[in-house]
């Protein structure tokens, strides 16, 4: 099934990926974030806040945004 | 959340479409060559207005190749942008944009949409930075400013800005209208190119919730003005002294001038002669070879303190009286009278 993956960390991602059938939430986090904590990370499945053992339904939009991103002095 | 929403429908038709026709990479790499060519032109008339001796043509031209290097600059980070997208082309459909603003309704405290004016703004709830108070912001979005560098601004709802910078700095990433994105820059033209609204709400939000000590326009702990590491009251930009030493602020009242070079120290740096207790600071201090004693230059002479030097001298004259009547006795025992 395809769904559409937004990683906000980084520099950042946006793409239709597939998946297999049965794919939750915190597994597609962790295949994609490696080791990075959950915690950190708001994690939304169409634009709302999820249960880790979620399961992904084909067309969901999956994003995953850093709580914290650092600002600046200059632009 | 309203189960349909007239005025976002009508703002995410707007929006697509005008995403769906902005200009390809290829466009942006078109921008750049010409705005070369102007770099170019400009440094040939400098050229030109060196070698002749024209100095106020010089001046011009330099002013505006300056202007023109900024531009190019602009120009190739906005090609480098598109050609790092994953997918430049990318653009959320009308639906998906459209379910991007009624999110923001269960996202934000205050969501206003005005496709008059080409609007969508948002409140945030108040911002707190460790325990500074900064209040709710609103993020403004321009959508028919895409293309512009800042399309959006952030205004402080509850300005508390910082007190030794004006009222310009209202957060320490934000001066005036304008959060300086760092971390979030490629995130947010990312999102509003491919037209992932509610990403770009949220990524501001999230730089306005986090704070970056090593790149503030004022860090928090300067926030109500700088302190006098001395004394802990409030130093303005005027009458301040920053200690020699460690760097550290210090008052008008704190400041220690050190006596033998001038410089400027703190009372935690400054250090005290110990024989005439003048304020020196470690560099001109002297140890005292014979009582080890730390003297400023005043009062340190031929690798000794005054005191010691004195008592060398003393100790000295007594010797030689010493020895001078030494040396006299045997001569005089040694012309006394001797009876024949």
């Amino acid at each position: 099934m395809k769904i559409l993956l937004i990683n906000n960390d980084g520099g950042g991602f946006a793409d239709y990926i597939d998946v297999p059938e049965g794919t939750t939430a915190n597994k597609l986090f962790a295949q994609r974030m490696k080791s990075a904590n959950p915690h950190h990370y708001l994690i939304r499945v169409n634009r709302l806040p999820v249960a880790a053992d979620q399961v992904l339904q084909d067309g969901d939009r999956m994003s995953i945004t850093p709580t914290k991103i650092e600002g600046a002095d200059r632009r | 959340m309203p189960n349909y929403n007239k005025m976002a429908m009508r703002a995410a038709m707007r929006i697509h479409r005008r995403l769906a026709h902005a200009e390809p990479p290829s466009a942006s790499v078109g921008v750049l060559h010409a705005t070369w060519t102007l770099v170019a032109d400009n440094a040939r008339k400098l050229r030109k207005a060196e070698a002749r001796g024209w100095c106020a043509a010089s001046r011009r031209v330099r002013a505006d190749l300056t202007a023109t290097l900024d531009q190019l600059r602009d120009a190739a980070l906005d090609v480098q942008r598109s050609l790092r997208s994953p997918d430049p082309g990318f653009v959320m459909s009308p639906q998906q944009i459209y379910h991007d603003l009624v999110a923001l309704y269960d996202e934000f405290e205050e969501v206003e949409i005005v496709a008059k004016s080409r609007i969508i703004s948002v409140k945030t709830e108040a911002i707190q930075l460790q325990d500074l108070y900064l209040g709710p912001f609103k993020i403004v979005l321009h959508w028919d400013q895409f293309d512009e560098r800042m399309p959006y601004e952030v205004v402080a709802l509850d300005p508390q800005p910082a007190s030794r910078v004006g009222d310009d700095v209202v957060h320490p990433h934000v001066q005036g209208e304008d959060l300086c994105e760092g971390e979030a820059k490629a995130l947010l033209r990312s999102a509003l190119r491919q037209g992932r609204l509610f990403d770009f709400f949220v990524i501001v939000r999230q730089t306005l919730q986090t704070y970056n000590p090593s790149s503030a326009y004022v860090a928090i702990d300067e926030w109500d003005g700088r302190r006098c590491a001395d004394c802990d009251t409030h130093v303005g930009d005027e009458g301040d002294y920053s200690c020699e030493q460690c760097r550290c602020l210090v008052c008008d009242d704190c400041e220690i001038t050190c006596e033998g070079c001038g410089g400027c120290f703190c009372g935690e740096c400054m250090n005290r002669c110990e024989k005439c207790n003048q304020a020196s600071c470690d560099q001109c201090l002297k140890t005292c070879g014979r009582c080890s004693a730390s003297c400023c230059r005043e009062c340190h002479e031929n690798e000794v303190c005054k005191s010691c030097e004195e008592t060398d001298s003393t100790a000295t004259e007594a010797q030689l009286g010493d020895d001078a009547e030494a040396e006299v006795h045997p001569h005089v025992v040694g012309e006394a009278g001797v009876p024949a």
